[in-house]
């Protein structure tokens, strides 16, 4: 087990060393410098990117980059905030994406299993149809449409609540974004949860469980659930992430100030250390969550052993 | 021989489904008994409507399923008030599952391989049914299971209890299934096709182990099956079912030696054989009727090339062969012209009862 825990972190180094030194190049690749206001003469410019290091070829600074980052230091920003560190840039907007994701995630993954157990249950029934309605519109309509569905008539015609993020109403002006937010991963487990739980309901083992004359609640909760949530807790961790990671046409309609505007103006302006910062911190989630995730599956079903099967 | 007790009885029991294309009458009517100790086989083609009649016992129905009529009445010992006649058909699902189901009467599935949970250890599919319906101690319920396991094959088995259904072989998971069938002392099991997944190496010894644990515990068995094989290695009496109605029922002798009902016949014609000249497998022409459409007549006609005048317009009543056996052919009507069984099936039953007195 703790082997297995120990090569799946070293893999996880690999794969953000990989991911960096890509992200790197590719950035290079990008047309202009941080530094291209037209007011800057060439001979500023150098001196700037003296100062940043940016003069140095590709190579020299990706090790730099790598030996900085190693000792917590992921550079500075040059144009968001000039000079002021991305760690901290970062860590000013990612807690209100964090929060929006987190929730988003919670109401949408709850929202969902409520849904598809209800439809799996009522199997054939109005109730199934609905929710598979509901699920249908969820996958297919993007979150923006809710979130300007929701503000239109929500905030804007009933004037219930906040349309635009404020620090002075942290709970009621996040309540439209995590609505919106959470509609995808809501449709999404719910159709997920539907398909498993009617496999695992039409399976040989429920009718012997039937037979033994159990009640319908031992057997739904012993013998279903287990089996037909398992394979959701796949959907789950990367959705978290995606959705801590900041939606970035949300938060922009509802003026959150969170990851996402800020990935979107680093890009544009090429502010390559907080690009970089960002992106390393999304990789970093996404591989933690699988880890977590896989090593889920190991408890959760017995079936599926993480140190690779060599029992037996 | 003592006197028999007869704990099931089914009577014009009639079962159909709703489906798309409409109506489908896949039980029309059908009789069976029962008796305390014995094997009975119920023999037929996919789709004749075996497995729903032994579903039906136990309570069983699919959404779209209807009782058109009958009764299956299963005498028990009631703890209390001693011995109870009750009808299935009659009782409500929740007197089904805390009096029948488990408890009384027992099923064991045809795929082992599906047929356990693989989240839930064995030792908790074992004992879970004991525990809701006796409220057995846990501890005194893993004793149990282990002397279940004991009883099936499996011994020293307090480890095994701990395992998963994944980490067993089929041979080991239909044990187990066993096991958790007889875990209450049920009065009957229903075995639906017990073998028909398992290699054949197995097969003989699952067989060979419910027939012993019959003997062990005094209870009655029906076998669903298509495999006459198993039919002659296990039961004391047959039932032959073809489209929602049984045709021909006797012991295991009556059977195999004298059938009298042409679709018998051909159920015994297309057994392998390694003596017959013909290489050629001998096969039922034709396929079973739609049951959606009304049947006319004797269901098995259009196939049978026996078949007489009247078969195609009136459906024939049983006619008693003697004690134990009946069959519904008009063939067996005293007036009906004298008709023989296929020469190659009569050969070869010549050949099992000389064989049968050489070695008996």
């Amino acid at each position: 087990m703790w082997k297995y825990i120990a090569k799946r972190i070293l893999i996880a180094l690999g794969t953000l060393f990989f991911i960096l030194f890509v992200l790197f190049i590719l950035l290079s690749f990008m047309p202009g410098s941080p530094f291209n206001q037209l007011t800057l003469t060439a001979e500023q410019i150098a001196v700037l990117e003296a100062k940043y290091g940016l003069d140095k070829p590709l190579m020299i600074r990706f090790f730099i980059y790598v030996k900085n980052m190693l000792q917590g230091d992921f550079g500075v920003s040059y144009n968001i905030i000039a000079d002021y560190p991305v760690i901290d840039l970062i860590g000013a907007k990612f807690w209100i994406s964090a929060k929006l994701g987190l929730t988003a995630t919670v109401v949408g993954t709850v929202l969902g299993l409520f849904l598809g157990l209800v439809a799996s249950i009522k199997h054939n029934t109005w109730l199934d149809t609905g929710t598979t309605f509901l699920s249908v519109l969820g996958v297919s309509l993007p979150g923006y449409v809710f979130a300007l569905a929701l503000s239109y008539f929500i905030g804007f015609k009933m004037n219930l609540l906040p349309i635009v993020y404020s620090t002075k109403h942290p709970v009621s002006s996040l309540i439209l974004p995590v609505l919106s937010m959470s509609m995808g991963p809501m449709a999404q487990i719910a159709r997920y949860t539907r398909t498993e739980m009617l496999d695992v309901l039409g399976s040989d083992y429920m009718l012997l469980a039937r037979t033994k004359g159990l009640s319908n609640r031992i057997l739904f909760i012993r013998h279903a659930l287990k089996n037909g949530l398992t394979p959701v807790i796949t959907v789950l961790g990367p959705m978290l992430v995606s959705l801590m990671s900041g939606s970035m046409v949300v938060e922009q309609i509802f003026s959150v100030p969170g990851m996402g505007s800020l990935l979107v103006s680093a890009v544009q302006t090429n502010d390559y250390n907080v690009v970089l910062g960002v992106s390393f911190l999304y990789s970093l989630m996404f591989i933690v969550s699988m880890l977590v995730v896989d090593l889920l599956y190991g408890v959760i079903d017995p079936r599926i052993s993480v140190s690779g099967g060599k029992k037996e | 021989m003592n006197e028999r007790k007869q704990i099931l009885k089914i009577r014009n029991f009639a079962v159909s489904f709703n489906t798309s294309s409409g109506k489908l009458n896949a039980i029309r009517g059908v009789n069976f008994d029962l008796y305390q100790g014995e094997t009975v086989a119920i023999v037929g083609e996919s789709g004749s409507g075996k497995s729903v009649t032994v579903k039906a016992i136990m309570g069983i129905m699919s959404p779209n399923q209807v009782i058109d009529g009958g009764t299956i009445e299963f005498t028990y010992q009631d703890g209390k008030q001693g011995e109870k006649t009750v009808d299935i058909l009659k009782l409500s699902q929740k007197q089904l599952r805390n009096e029948i189901c488990g408890r009384r009467i027992a099923m064991v599935f045809q795929d082992p391989m599906t047929s356990l949970n693989p989240t839930l250890t064995i030792g908790r599919q074992l004992t879970e049914g004991m525990m809701y319906h006796f409220h057995t101690p846990k501890a005194e319920a893993y004793q149990r299971a282990e002397e279940l396991l004991d009883l099936v094959g499996i011994h020293n088995a307090k480890d095994f209890l701990k395992s998963y259904p994944h980490q067993l072989s089929g041979g080991m998971r239909q044990r187990v299934v066993i096991a958790i069938a007889l875990a209450c002392n049920p009065d009957i099991l229903i075995c639906d096709e017990p073998t028909t997944a398992l290699d054949v190496t197995i097969q003989a010894k699952i067989l060979e182990l419910i027939q012993d644990l019959q003997k062990k515990l005094n209870i009655s068995v029906i076998y669903i099956t298509h495999d006459l094989g198993v039919v002659a290695k296990v039961a004391d009496y047959v039932n032959i079912m073809y489209a929602g109605k049984l045709v021909e029922k006797g012991t295991v002798n009556d059977i195999f030696y004298d059938p009298r009902h042409p679709y018998t016949w051909g159920l015994l014609s297309s057994m392998p054989d390694l003596d017959t000249l013909d290489t050629r497998l001998y096969t039922i022409p034709g396929t079973p009727p739609n049951l959606v459409n009304k049947v006319e007549g004797d269901a098995f006609a259009p196939r049978n090339p026996y078949a007489l005048n009247i078969d195609l317009r009136m459906e024939p009543p049983f006619f008693k062969i003697n004690g134990h056996h009946e069959v519904a052919s008009w063939l067996a009507h005293p007036n009906a012209p004298k008709v023989e069984m296929p020469a190659a099936l009569k050969a070869r039953i010549e050949k099992m009862l000389r064989e049968g007195e050489n070695h008996g």
